[in-house]
Parts: structure tokens; C-alpha cells; sequence
């Protein structure tokens, strides 16, 4: 296994396994006409390590503090990631063997304490029938008369969950839930559910276990080529501040609202990019608990330009708020997008050739996400 | 009468918060919204409950303020608004407006339209239905691509469940033999201009007609074998499908039937080869229950559940007796918020499911709060069991959620056999059936609905962008 994170914690703490397939092994280079033009991934391993380090720099939660992370990644390019700048380590491939040997360990850490929360993170191609959702892991189809092994039944699988003592556990799925002809065609086996399902010791208490899937039932998930996926991306953006809410005077991130934050982010980012397919998320078993607090204000995507645009290309655009002044490096057409962190903020666009007159405004960053349009007059 | 306050050093400000827009029948429930305070985003209100009908008052301290609607649809709205010193009054309204046609308002708001994305297929309204008749107004996709629709019933037992035949093209050849009456969906209007088409079900001449409503409704509260009702449609690249019509269903409050709608709407992202995307989608315009299942459909069962307190849903789904089909939408959002813990609710969990025995939902309430509860006994156990085998045996669940916790349920004991190497023929079969059901229902519809044919190839776009 490769664990990233290790460490010894009395009481209860934070589990997290994630993967990411980008490579599968018996996919040809012209992929395979019957598992429905499947392609080799460029993203899943990036989404994979930038969930890993979201968890490894930013997760802060000292109720369940983190104690145990490990990353599997199928990657065509490279299997080493660099978890600081003196330590790099080489990621265990996602196959069914490796995938299953840690999915126990990490279930069994969950096993020391009812409060212990488990964080389940997969991304790869994924497929959906009804409410059957399959998870490919490396080496599927290896066998075209048994097609899905080495695949995870992950609806059985969340139901197993609920036998593992840990009551909180969140889910994360990055992978298309299309609906292929194999599944029109298996027969009740949609893969290895891991841990079985059955009636378990319910002295435990309810289980709190959510999933968030990055795309609705019956259609695709999408990335960028060589970077991290669309979802994954909005996720961190969610986790990071679009996401939070604050309570008193404390910062938090709820898990209903995570979604919220996702979808947000994902449907302004959208206005920023119309190049960028629609997505729509969804989440199942939705329940309410903490599950990050900031131990600095969030930050929050903000997208900053002038009206109209085309007074963009002349603009020094710049923010000041009580920690940072920023200006943009370079004038462009594009409206400028940022992260700034919660609070009073100054926005000011200004012209050295004198084209257009000077323009401020003050705002207040607030989640999910803000756009300030700056109405810009011709001198 | 003064409308400010302090409270401590701030004086509060008495505030109208209203929801703004379109319908001219709104649900009587309304929706969740929380408001910020722009300078300080920890102060302000949440899940304030907002009904439809009604103004809610709030006292906010002067600022700049933001109010986020959730709609059960999973849709957010947003505005900034601003409150002043003020002696008086004064009034925020949230614009729900901008649904794409007026009288679609309703679908929105419960989550079969979104304002963005879909592709519509209506330019007029959707008549009225007329239950005591069984006049079901279906509006339907262009004539062109029309091919069959027919409004079927089934008493007692549905023996579709057991039909082999669910996934061929015509499962429907043998139902008559067995005693199923099919009547053919001939549209009665057609209006050319926005190509929608108004079915009413006739038995020859005559509207298909059960008599007095209350008689009907007398007859499914006294446990007798109640007769489902279903509705199927095909059309050139539509899949053939169907739905489970929750009929009848009648307001708690007023004893009225109210209308069913069925529709079809184009799925917001495709298009898929050989599949239009056009889907059934059924809305019941029941003005309590419309925004909990619109909630429901979008998995948000924390904000049903939060409605269902505050406003007068809760206590209006204890009236199973009137409409036990609604009652059936409390007991979910109960269970999937683990609320079903307390005496009171299992035993009325228990009452449902017992007194009406044509509804397969009340006996799947019925084992999973068995399931759930805190050391559960060997003999609540085989109770569980049993009851999800008797809600197998009582057809097709009315909600689309019925039949993902049959099929959850149903593993477990068959898994659990299966590990003690002592196979449970009866809970295999039941799930081997319930299994290749739900691989066919539409899972993001509230009320079942089952696609009977391959929902078609994705067209060609590449995954990575």
C-alpha cells in the first residue's frame, strides 16, 4: 500500500483512501469497441493527488484530526508523487488486488472507534444502470467472458459500509455513470462489492455516510486533458471556501454544503468558460455534519473585469484587502479570476494610458463565489 | 405599533419576507431559505422556512443582506437586498420567476423543470385533470414521433413483477390474458401549434369512470384489493416506458382529488443516438406534499425534512387514512433523516403499512425501521424479512425510492444466507426480480417509472474535453 499520512491517534480521527485510474491495462490503444469507445485517462491520477494534498495541507478538523491517508494511482506517465519538497513517493497501481488490500486496511482503521470518519475518494470510468454504479479499477476486462472483474459494485459496497463501526463516512465519486451494453447484459453481478452487505451489530447507532458523484445517473464526467478533472476542480474550490458557512465567528464547512458549493462554483465557472460542457452533480444520503473548519477565512473564487469587457485589455486590475494587494501581471481581454479570502475587499481597475476613467469598489467576499463588475466610463 | 427592536446594541428592523412570482396555484408548502449579512457572513437567519401563500417576518439589524431560496428542484436563488432604521415595515421579495412558461411554474418549483437546460416541448398549459373520471391529461412529444400509449390497470398483485417479458419490446402481449385491461390511448385533442396532445380514458364511448370519488377512496381505505393504475408510452427514438400513477390522491385537508400530471421532458444533457431524451415525469399538484416530493426527487432530504417540521405538512401526513400515499412521503423523509427513532413513529410506520395493504412502500417503511433500529432482535429480524418479501409480493413500489430500499434490503438477507451457507430461494428470487427492476426505473423521478428499453448510445463526444 502506499500510505502518505500515517499517524498514531487516541480518540477518534479522519481515514482516507483515494484513487484515481487513468491507465487501464487491457484497454488497446483503440480501446475496446465493446466496452463503448472506453479511452485511456489523463486526469483521474492529477484528481486523485490534488485530493491528497487538499487533505495533506488544508484538512483541519481537530475533533477527528487526520491520521491515516493513502493514494493509489493508475497513471501512464508516472506513479511517483511529491508529497513535500524533500519527500517523494511511488504510488501503488489501482488494480483489484492492490485497491482491495487497502480498501481493508483502511475499513479496519475505521473499525477502532464508533466516531472515526472515513473519507472515500475514486476517480476513473465508472458506469451507471439504474442504481447499480460500477467503479473500473486498472486491470478491468481483463476477461471478455467475465467483464467486470476487477470492477467495484459500489452500491453494495456502500451498504456494506455500514457494518464498519465508523458512523461518519463521505463518499466521493469522479467517474462517468454512462450506461454501457455490458450492463445491459450481466446478470445481477456489477462487480466486487469488497464488503459484503448483511444485517450488522446496529448498537453502533446511524450511520451519517453521504455520497457526491460528479455527474447525474446516465451521463458523463469531463476534465481537461493533463490536468485535474472538472469535478475534482470544483471540489477543492467547494472544500477551499465556496463551500463554507460560518457560524459565530468560526469558519466551517458543512457537508450539505459541500454540494452546494460545488455546483455553485461549477455554474459561474461555467459563465467564466462557455466552452465547458455542462455538469451536473448529485448527491445521495445526504446528511448535515461538520466536515472541515478553517483555521484561516476561506477563500473564495472571485472573478474580476470590467464593463464593458473590451476596457479589460487596458486595465491594471488589482484587489487590497487586510492581507494581500494584488495586481493582475498581465492585461487581458479575459475577465480576471482569483481566490480571495473572505472579508472587505477593495477592487480597483486603473489606466495608465488614460483610455477609460479610474473606477473602485468595495465588496465583501462571501461564499460561494463573487463577481465584480467594475462600470468603467470613457475618459 | 413600533416595528424596530434592539436586541443588545443593534436595533432590529422588522422585515416582510415574501416569495415573489408566477403561479397561479402555488403549493400551500413552501421552501427552506437562509439569509447573510454581507458584512459579517456568520450573523443572519437559516433555514428559515418561507411559505408560498404567506409572508414571514424576520427582524435583521441594518446591513447589506443576501437571500438564498433553495428550490427542491436543487436550484438556488440568490439576491442582495438592504435594510434601513425603519419604523416601518419593510418587504423582501425573493423573484422565483423566469420559469420558461408561467404555468410550468409548478414542475419547476418541485424539480421536473429547471430554468436552464431543458428542452421543452409545451407552449400552452396542461389541462386540468379530472380524477373523478380518470381523465388524465398526458402531454406528449410531437405527433410525428408518437407511436403507442395506452392507460393500463392491475387489481391486486402486480404480476408485472413476475412478467418475464418486462424487457421485450411489447411486454404487454400477455397481460390480457392474464386478465389485465388495457385501454388504448386515443388522444382526444391535438393541437397543432404546440403539438400537444390531451388523452382522456374511455372504455368505448364512455370516460372510464369509477363512480363517486369518495366511494373509490372508501373502497382503498377499507383494504380491499385496490386496483394500480399505470400509464405507458412509445414513440419513434423514445424508449418505451411507463409509470405507476399515484392515483387516487386526495388534499388531506380539503378530501379533494387532485390532478395528476403526466409529462414528458427532454433530459437537459444529450442528445444520445436512437433516444430523443424525452422522459415521463409525474407531478401531483398537491399544494402540501408537491414541494416534499420535489425535495425528495432531488435527494435533498434534509431541507423535506426541515419543511415537514415547520410547516403544517407534518402534522397533515399523520392523516394516513386520507391519503396514505402521502403519508408514505413523510415516512421516508423520516427514515432518511433517522428521525424514525421515537415510539410514535415506528408505531405509525406500522399502522401504515398494515392498513393499506395495496401499497408496497408502507411495507418497506415498515422493515427498514425494523433495520435501523438500535439492537435489533432475531425475531425483529425475520420480521424485516418478511415484510420486504411481502412488499415484493405487492407489486411495484409507488416511489422510486421504494424500490431502492427493497433492492438494499433484499441483499442483505441475501448476502447474510448466502455467508451462512443456507440460500434463501424465496429472497433470491424476489431479488433477482427487484434487481432487474431497478436497473429500468428512472432513478431521478419521485414516482416510479421504468424505461422498458435501452436508453440508447451516448452520442460521440469525447470524455476529455
Amino acid at each position: 500500500m502506499t500510505l502518505i499520512f500515517n499517524r498514531n491517534i487516541q480518540g477518534p480521527a479522519t481515514y482516507a483512501i483515494i484513487i484515481g485510474v487513468g491507465e487501464y491495462s487491457n484497454l488497446g490503444e483503440e480501446g475496446f469497441e465493446e466496452y463503448d469507445d472506453m479511452e485511456q485517462l489523463t486526469s483521474p491520477p492529477l484528481s486523485a493527488r490534488e485530493f491528497t494534498r487538499w487533505f495533506l495541507e488544508e484538512y483541519h478538523y481537530p475533533d477527528k484530526p487526520l491520521a491515516y491517508v493513502e493514494t493509489l494511482v493508475s497513471d501512464a506517465k508516472t506513479q511517483n508523487f511529491k508529497v513535500s519538497s524533500r519527500k517523494t513517493v511511488s504510488l501503488k497501481k489501482a488494480n483489484k488486488k492492490n485497491v482491495k488490500k487497502s480498501i481493508l486496511n483502511w475499513v479496519k482503521r475505521g473499525e477502532s472507534n464508533k466516531d472515526n470518519r472515513l473519507i472515500f475518494f475514486f476517480c476513473g470510468h465508472g458506469m451507471t444502470k439504474g442504481y447499480e454504479t460500477v467503479l473500473l479499477l486498472e486491470d478491468f476486462g481483463v476477461s471478455s467472458y467475465a467483464p467486470l472483474d476487477n470492477a467495484i459494485d459500489f452500491g453494495r459496497f456502500h451498504l456494506g459500509m455500514d457494518k464498519c463501526k465508523a458512523r461518519e463516512q463521505c463518499y466521493f465519486i469522479d467517474a462517468c455513470r454512462t450506461v454501457p451494453n455490458i450492463l445491459l447484459t450481466t446478470y445481477n453481478y456489477v462487480g466486487d462489492p469488497i464488503i459484503s452487505p448483511s444485517t450488522y451489530d446496529s448498537s453502533f447507532g446511524s450511520r451519517y455516510a453521504p455520497i457526491y458523484y460528479s455527474t447525474l445517473r446516465g451521463e458523463s464526467a469531463y476534465a481537461r486533458e493533463d490536468q485535474p478533472s472538472i469535478f475534482t476542480s470544483a471540489l477543492i474550490k467547494s472544500l477551499n471556501g465556496a463551500g463554507s458557512e460560518k457560524k459565530g465567528k468560526k469558519w466551517e464547512l458543512l457537508t450539505d454544503r459541500v454540494n452546494f458549493g460545488i455546483t455553485r462554483y461549477l455554474k459561474w465557472n461555467r459563465e467564466l468558460d462557455n466552452s465547458l460542457p455542462q455538469q451536473s452533480v448529485a448527491t445521495d444520503n445526504l446528511s448535515s455534519f461538520v466536515f472541515h473548519s478553517y483555521k484561516n477565512n476561506p477563500q473564495i473564487p472571485v472573478l474580476i473585469g470590467c464593463r464593458p469587457k473590451s476596457a479589460n485589455s487596458k486595465a491594471d486590475l488589482s484587489y487590497k484587502n487586510d492581507s494581500d494587494d494584488v495586481q493582475r501581471s498581465i492585461k487581458q481581454s479575459e475577465d480576471w479570476g482569483v481566490d480571495i479570502q473572505t472579508g472587505k475587499c477593495e477592487f480597483r481597475a486603473e489606466f495608465p494610458n488614460n483610455d477609460y476613467r479610474n473606477k473602485e469598489s468595495v465588496e465583501y467576499v462571501n461564499p460561494p463565489c463573487l463577481t465584480v463588475e467594475l462600470e468603467v466610463k470613457l475618459n | 405599533m413600533s416595528h424596530s427592536r434592539t436586541r443588545g446594541e443593534a436595533k432590529l428592523n422588522s422585515i416582510n419576507v415574501r416569495l415573489g412570482g408566477f403561479l397561479e396555484d402555488t403549493p400551500e408548502v413552501g421552501i427552506l431559505c437562509n439569509i447573510y449579512n454581507r458584512k459579517d457572513f456568520g450573523k443572519g437567519l437559516r433555514n428559515l422556512y418561507v411559505p408560498f401563500r404567506d409572508d414571514v417576518q424576520v427582524d435583521l439589524a441594518k446591513g447589506h443582506y443576501t437571500i438564498e431560496a433553495q428550490l427542491p428542484s436543487g436550484e438556488v436563488v440568490r439576491q442582495n437586498f438592504e435594510v434601513t432604521d425603519s419604523t416601518r415595515p419593510q418587504n423582501v421579495e425573493i423573484r422565483l420567476e423566469d420559469s420558461p412558461h408561467e404555468w410550468l411554474g409548478w414542475q419547476q418549483i418541485v424539480g421536473n423543470v429547471e430554468r436552464e437546460g431543458y428542452q421543452l416541448l409545451l407552449d400552452k398549459p396542461v389541462s386540468e385533470v379530472k380524477t373523478d373520471q380518470l381523465s388524465i391529461s398526458a402531454t406528449y412529444p410531437p405527433r410525428s414521433r408518437f407511436q403507442r400509449g395506452f392507460f393500463f390497470q392491475i387489481p391486486g398483485m402486480n404480476k408485472l413483477v413476475h412478467d418475464r417479458q418486462l424487457e421485450q419490446q411489447e411486454p404487454f402481449k400477455n397481460l390480457e390474458r392474464i386478465g389485465v385491461e388495457i385501454i388504448p390511448l386515443k388522444p382526444d385533442e391535438f393541437d397543432d401549434a404546440s403539438e400537444v396532445y390531451f388523452f382522456n380514458i374511455r372504455r368505448g364511448n364512455r370516460h372510464l369512470d369509477y363512480g363517486r370519488f369518495m366511494d373509490m377512496l372508501s373502497q382503498y381505505q377499507n383494504n380491499t384489493d385496490a386496483i394500480r393504475n399505470y400509464l405507458f408510452f412509445r414513440g419513434e427514438g423514445i424508449p418505451a416506458q411507463y409509470c405507476a400513477l399515484p392515483i387516487p390522491w386526495i388534499n388531506p385537508l380539503t378530501e379533494e382529488p387532485v390532478g395528476v400530471e403526466v409529462q414528458f421532458y427532454n433530459n437537459p444533457i444529450g442528445p444520445k443516438v436512437g433516444d430523443t431524451g424525452h422522459r415521463i415525469s409525474v407531478v401531483v399538484r398537491d399544494s402540501y406534499v408537491g414541494t416534499l416530493l420535489g425535495y425528495l426527487g432531488t435527494g435533498n432530504i434534509l431541507s423535506a425534512a426541515e419543511v415537514m417540521k415547520q410547516s403544517r405538512a407534518e402534522s397533515i401526513l399523520y392523516s394516513k387514512r386520507i391519503n396514505p400515499l402521502a403519508a408514505v412521503v413523510g415516512g421516508y423523509i423520516l427514515l432518511a433523516t433517522q428521525e424514525i427513532k421515537n415510539q410514535v413513529w415506528l408505531d405509525w410506520i406500522k399502522n401504515l403499512n398494515e392498513w393499506f395493504p395495496w401499497i408496497p412502500d408502507g411495507a418497506i417503511l415498515y422493515a427498514w425501521t425494523l433495520l435501523k433500529k438500535k439492537d435489533i432482535s432475531a425475531k425483529e429480524k425475520r420480521e424485516a424479512k418478511k415484510n420486504l418479501l411481502m412488499a415484493y409480493k405487492r407489486g411495484i413500489p409507488f416511489y422510486t425510492k421504494g424500490v431502492k430500499l427493497l433492492l438494499d434490503g433484499l441483499r442483505i438477507f441475501d448476502n447474510e444466507a448466502k455467508a451462512l451457507k443456507e440460500p434463501d430461494k424465496v429472497v433470491e428470487t424476489a431479488l433477482k426480480m427487484i434487481w432487474r427492476l431497478s436497473t429500468l426505473i428512472n432513478v431521478r423521478q419521485p414516482f416510479t417509472t421504468v424505461l422498458l428499453e435501452s436508453e440508447g448510445k451516448k452520442a460521440n463526444v469525447r470524455r476529455n474535453v
